[in-house]
């Protein structure tokens, strides 16, 4: 900057700024002249400053403007070219972000032609950028005009009118959407936003469960399910969407809220340049799950911007999908260069390398990751199954404590009744079970019983953790704690499932009939699945069970609650794990 | 209203008071000092807006004509620092007791290594070293009884020597000797100044570790009832100017970063062991589980259970809501309470916060500021600590979403008895319209103001705030309360990269009040939590609580000022005590100060 601009920012800096600047007597600087064309007035066109843009960004927008001046200055042009020529000067500056420019060519563009829907479309989305939903909602008015059946313009304005609280005029609108289409889940969380400040909940209720399930991705729809479900008391149901609300959150996975196809801002998207041109192409193949396709855009987005962690970090997500994890390993790796100790970037990394078997090192990140972030769930949690398949317990078990006690900041309550539903319920589930199965594994019994009868408390009922508990209390060589009477007592609802008994369950209750004494219908009840399993050609597991039947018919109990190589000491990693793309910033 | 020492500053503004016909008599300190209890008080006054008003304007800046010449320096030189448009906050503070509110404002440095002054793209106001300045507040009466406001620098003779690049300060006695303490958040480490009691400050360690973190709001709350102030201290990101990252706008034009392009940093939660001295209990008390770029802090007691809470506004992630466990811990809560994501279930930009019973049923309500394009949040609270988004349907949403929101507050600023919104604006990346006029700083926005109507919904007064709401500034910190100490609350902005602007009200005291200062038993300090009910005749109760904390790196009037509306008579103040007990005086005197000390009122049950 030289001495004399900075002075004159100085001087600058120290006068007041009043708004209103539309009013204020400052020229424009580089502001073109009106275009007078025949007998439309035309407004004029700002230039706003291009200096922090792409180059190419800048070459295309100043090369477009150009050509739409000269075309403006040869009085041969007719509406017909000159309109188009505007409205495409208004994408560009609309995509830029030139919200101004972008504003008065698109008026422009629509003067000259005032039967084309694009212009008022495109100016709806203007306004409402800008906050001006009066305007933003006229714009749409006028689109509809020409595409009455147009349903972004449709939804444009209902959205609108609900902001405005004029829910009577919202209403119609969502419904004339969803009479073009019965699928458009934004017009269905509109009824379901109307429903809800009528206080209807349970239509309310109605409109966003179908919009979820059109859209299951959209943390809004889940959220505004949480919160309509706590309006009725229903704290169960709420809760389960509250933790499919965080985990998204967490995740950063799927849409923030419920969408409709936009070909219009699609083309939008079109006109941008350099890597985000690319990113921005790569993330919409991501999202209709053409990872090649978006490998490859996200590769040159990386080629233009190699120092962006964005489009790394989403190259490296595409990647994982394609199944080219090594691929994936190198630029989270690369990620993590350009952006270092970023705690979700250790998680994708240390998730990709849980795929390539390099369990070490992948145990190495999830610990960064945890570092960076004391409060990431889902890190403590593969972080303590991967200990867990490496027989560490002692170290996954403070892992596993920390999902409890990360998740009891979701109130503690316990969906009594429900199937628990949302992964991070389930996350916790789990992360108390397998505690407990840590223990047990370095023979502390009682520890594992107190853990697991504390997180009945919260989850009573629970079938697999009162089974953990039944065949605690049957079998653990922990004279202490066994009860047989007790394991029995709490068998009873488990065996009475009506949709068929678990086999592990029969087991406990042979460990527990032994356990009181009642060796013969142990023994009994060993044959009988013994017979079940050799007829379903499963000798692998009857095999097992003989073990168990030695003891019973020489009227000895069972002292081992589970075999030292029982899979219910691996756990598997789970699904949840593949990362989905960032949303515009390193995650 | 206040009449300014250096009249031939603002010859204009007093010509026009003076000619202006007094509308009710006025109330000011000389009264509060006699104990006059009630004056022949006109009862019948209309809310200026219908009345036109004569001209005046509902908030006057006299900042540099009451002597505070201050401008921030954000010392930036073109390499978009992330921290430079971040700060500063302020304080209204009584540090010399002698019952009027000081300022203390903070201050910037230049930024980047390798840098001399000559880089900066705005000049500094004066000579560096840059340091925060204190000001004393030595308020006198004129004849007529008008308040006479005017500061005095005392920053040299204060021993404060805060060199660091300021972001905000908190404002608590945390010795108990009856001297308001600071505490002052850093882009860099932070510092803790205790109060000497002779006008003097000694710097003294915040805590068992050293903070080093980028911190911006703190809170002092009584979280363990043991009568000694703890201390939140709300990080934001790790950002660090030795590894900056290139960042862009939505349109890949290069701009300041944004907050999710750094890992969040963990808060942090000191215990007052009450010998002077902090330990972190961040780990003990469950507040180092998250953590999600705090700006803003506000403590109250969200679900009525008699214990304080908090919560802090996250910028661009999910905001936190830690309630009180009652055994030394907290338990975060905001996303089953509502009040973690906006309706639709999205994380917003949240910068400052305030909590206040918005719709005067007895809870305490949230507020909090954010992004342009998005909108400012308004959470109403069911009571029990859950809330609703009820941003729309007050008329708060649309009104917001043009600004990016700092500085707030609940203020009742015509004293109506319903709380009112002041929200502060200026914007965190280049706006579009100011670039095109090249202006060389083009992220400033006017501030606004909204009245609550007592419905549930809110109307936009900021044009008759008066012209200093036409100014359009990058504001940032605001801190609030009664400097002339006429019954009304007045307003600090802090700007970054402008001037500190002190807006006093003219237009509160044209109804009733009443003032509480309320102490401790054995502790003569500001009983930070404490929840203020008054009971009026025909059984309306407003709740108002003792607080410095909320709003935006800034700490605000620990007293109680209570607009009565029509009303002139109070028939009892209940006062819920942070440390637990409920107590209730009657017939307070109203338009003055009294003040309250725990264990002087009649006992009563919480559910007498």
């Amino acid at each position: 900057m030289s001495d004399s601009t900075k002075l004159l920012n100085r001087f600058r800096a120290g006068a007041l700024c009043l708004i209103g600047l539309g009013v204020l007597p400052i020229p424009v600087i580089g502001e073109s002249a009106p275009v007078p064309h025949s007998n439309v007035p035309l407004r004029p066109i700002p230039h706003p400053d291009l200096s922090r843009l792409e180059p190419a960004a800048r070459q295309r927008i100043r090369d477009t403007r150009a050509g739409l001046e000269s075309m403006a200055k040869a009085e041969k042009a007719g509406p017909e070219e000159l309109s188009p020529a505007y409205g495409e000067m208004g994408k560009l500056y609309h995509v830029q972000d030139f919200l101004g420019a972008a504003e008065a060519c698109y008026l422009n563009a629509e003067s000259l032609a005032p039967t084309d829907f694009r212009w008022p479309y495109y100016l709806g989305h203007i306004y409402k950028n800008k906050g001006d939903l009066e305007q933003s909602i006229a714009a749409y008015q006028r689109a509809m005009e020409h595409q009455p059946e147009n349903v972004p313009a449709i939804l444009g304005a209902a959205e609108g009118h609900l902001s405005l609280n004029r829910y009577d005029r919202a209403q119609p609108l969502f419904e004339r959407a969803l009479a073009l289409d019965e699928d458009c889940a934004p017009a269905l969380v509109g009824m379901g936003k109307i429903a809800s400040s009528r206080r209807d909940a349970k239509e309310a209720i109605r409109n966003f469960e179908a919009a979820l399930a059109l859209q299951p991705e959209a943390n809004s729809i889940h959220y505004l399910l949480a919160m309509s479900y706590r309006r009725q008391g229903d704290l169960d149901r709420a809760e389960t969407h509250f933790q499919q609300v965080a985990m998204l959150e967490r995740l950063r996975r799927g849409h923030a809220t419920a969408g409709y196809p936009d070909p219009m801002m699609e083309a939008l998207d079109d006109l941008t340049t350099g890597w985000r041109h690319h990113w921005v192409r790569g993330m919409r193949a991501f999202g209709k799950g053409r990872f090649e396709e978006a490998v490859k855009e996200y590769r040159t987005s990386v080629a233009l911007d190699p120092k962006n962690p964005v489009p790394l970090t989403d190259l490296g997500s595409a990647l994982a999908r394609t199944g080219d994890l090594r691929g994936a390993a190198r630029e989270y790796a690369q990620a993590l260069r350009v952006s270092p100790g970023n705690p979700m970037l250790h998680y994708y990394l240390g998730t990709t390398l849980m795929g390539l078997q390099s369990e070490e090192e992948a145990a190495r990140h999830y610990q960064r990751a945890i570092g960076a972030n004391p409060g990431f769930m889902e890190a403590h949690f593969q972080l303590a199954n991967l200990l867990m398949r490496l027989r560490r317990y002692d170290q996954a078990i403070p892992h596993y404590t920390s999902v409890v006690e990360l998740d009891s900041g979701f109130g503690g309550r316990a969906p009594a009744g429900s199937p628990g539903g949302g992964q991070i319920r389930q996350m916790s589930i789990l992360a108390h079970f397998m505690r407990a199965m840590a223990l047990v594994q370095l023979s502390r019994h009682e520890e594992a019983l107190t853990g697991l009868e504390k997180a009945l408390e919260v989850f009573p009922g629970h079938p697999d953790m009162t089974h953990a508990v039944a065949r605690l209390l049957a079998a653990s060589p922990d004279p202490k704690i066994r009860n047989g009477m007790r394991a029995l007592q709490l068998l009873g609802p488990l065996l009475q499932s009506p949709g068929g008994i678990d086999l592990e369950y029969v087991e406990t209750l042979a460990m527990a009939l032994a356990e009181t004494g009642r060796y013969e219908r142990a023994a009994q009840l060993q044959r009988d699945m013994i017979s079940d399993l050799q007829r379903n050609r499963r000798f692998d597991l009857a095999m097992l069970l003989n073990e168990n039947l030695a003891l019973y018919q020489s009227r000895q109990p069972c002292r081992s609650p589970w075999r030292e190589d029982d899979p219910i000491f691996t756990p598997v990693a789970s699904a949840m794990d593949l990362p989905g793309p960032t949303t515009g910033s390193p995650p | 209203m206040p009449r300014l020492r250096s009249e031939t500053a603002s010859g204009s503004r007093v010509a026009r008071n003076s000619s202006s016909p007094p509308p009710t008599p006025k109330l000011n300190r000389l009264i509060v000092l006699i104990g006059a209890a009630t004056l022949g008080v006109c009862t019948s006054w209309v809310h200026p807006s219908k009345t036109g008003d004569g001209g005046t304007d509902w908030f006057e800046d006299v900042a540099p004509e009451a002597g505070i010449h201050f401008r921030h320096f954000n010392g930036m030189s073109g390499e978009y620092y992330f921290c430079e448009m971040m700060g500063p906050g302020g304080a209204l503070l009584d540090y010399d007791n002698d019952g009027d509110l000081d300022v203390y404002l903070v201050q910037g440095q230049l930024l980047g290594p390798d840098k001399t002054i000559d880089d900066a793209l705005f000049p500094p106001p004066e000579e560096p070293p840059l340091r925060d300045r204190l000001f004393r507040n030595d308020l006198k009466s004129n004849p007529d009884g008008t308040p006479d406001l005017r500061f005095t620098d005392v920053t040299a003779q204060s021993g404060i020597v805060s060199l660091g690049y300021g972001m905000g300060v908190a404002a608590g006695d945390i010795d108990n000797d009856g001297w308001v303490d600071l505490y002052v958040t850093n882009f860099g480490k932070n510092q803790m100044y205790r109060n000497n009691g002779n006008g003097t400050f000694s710097e003294v360690p915040a805590g068992d570790g050293a903070d080093t973190a980028w911190s911006v709001s703190a809170s002092f709350l009584d979280y363990d009832r043991d009568g000694w102030l703890d201390l939140f201290v709300g990080n934001y990101v790790d950002y660090r100017l030795s590894n900056p990252k290139r960042c862009y706008s939505s349109t890949g034009a290069i701009d300041y970063c944004g907050p999710r392009s750094y890992p969040a940093q963990a808060n942090r939660f000191y215990r007052n062991r009450g010998d002077g001295s902090f330990q972190d209990v961040s780990s003990q008390t469950g507040v180092a589980t998250r953590h999600g770029g705090a700006l803003g802090v506000v403590s109250a007691d969200f679900n009525g259970d008699g214990w304080i809470d908090f919560y802090v506004a996250n910028d661009q992630r999910p905001n936190h809501l830690w309630m009180n466990q009652k055994n030394g811990s907290f338990r975060e809560e905001a996303l089953v309470a509502g009040c973690a994501l906006n309706r639709d279930g999205k994380t917003e930009a949240s910068m400052g916060v305030d909590a206040g019973d918005l719709d005067n049923d007895g809870d305490e309500d949230l507020f909090m500021t954010h992004l342009i394009r998005e909108t400012n949040t308004l959470y109403l609270n069911n009571g029990r600590g859950w809330f609703e988004d009820q941003t729309f349907e007050s008329e708060l949403g649309v009104a917001s979403m043009p600004y990016t929101g700092f500085g707030t507050a609940f203020l009742d600023y015509d004293n109506d008895g319903w709380l009112d919104i002041l929200s502060l604006h200026g914007e965190v990346a280049t706006i579009e319209a100011l670039e095109k006029l090249r202006d060389p700083y083009p992220l400033h926005q006017p501030n606004q103001l909204f009245r609550n109507l007592g419905n549930g919904s809110f109307e936009e007064v900021t044009r008759q705030g008066g012209a200093v709401f036409q100014l359009s500034e990058v504001s940032r910190g605001g801190a609030f309360g009664d400097v002339d100490n006429d019954g009304d609350v007045d307003v600090l902005i802090v700007n970054n990269n402008g001037p500190a602007r002190l807006l006093i009200n003219n237009v509160g005291t044209r109804r009733h009040w009443l003032g509480l200062r309320l102490l401790g038993q054995d502790i003569p300090r500001d009983m930070l939590g404490a929840r203020v009910e008054v009971v009026f005749p025909d059984g309306l109760t407003l709740l108002r609580r003792v607080r410095t904390d909320g709003s935006y790196g800034s700490a605000n009037d620990p007293r109680v000022l209570v607009g009565l509306g029509n009303r002139n008579r109070v028939a009892a103040v209940r006062v819920s005590w942070p440390g637990g007990g409920v107590e209730e005086w009657s017939d307070l005197p109203i338009d003055r100060y009294s003040t309250l000390r725990a264990g002087s009122g009649r006992t009563v049950s919480r559910n007498e």
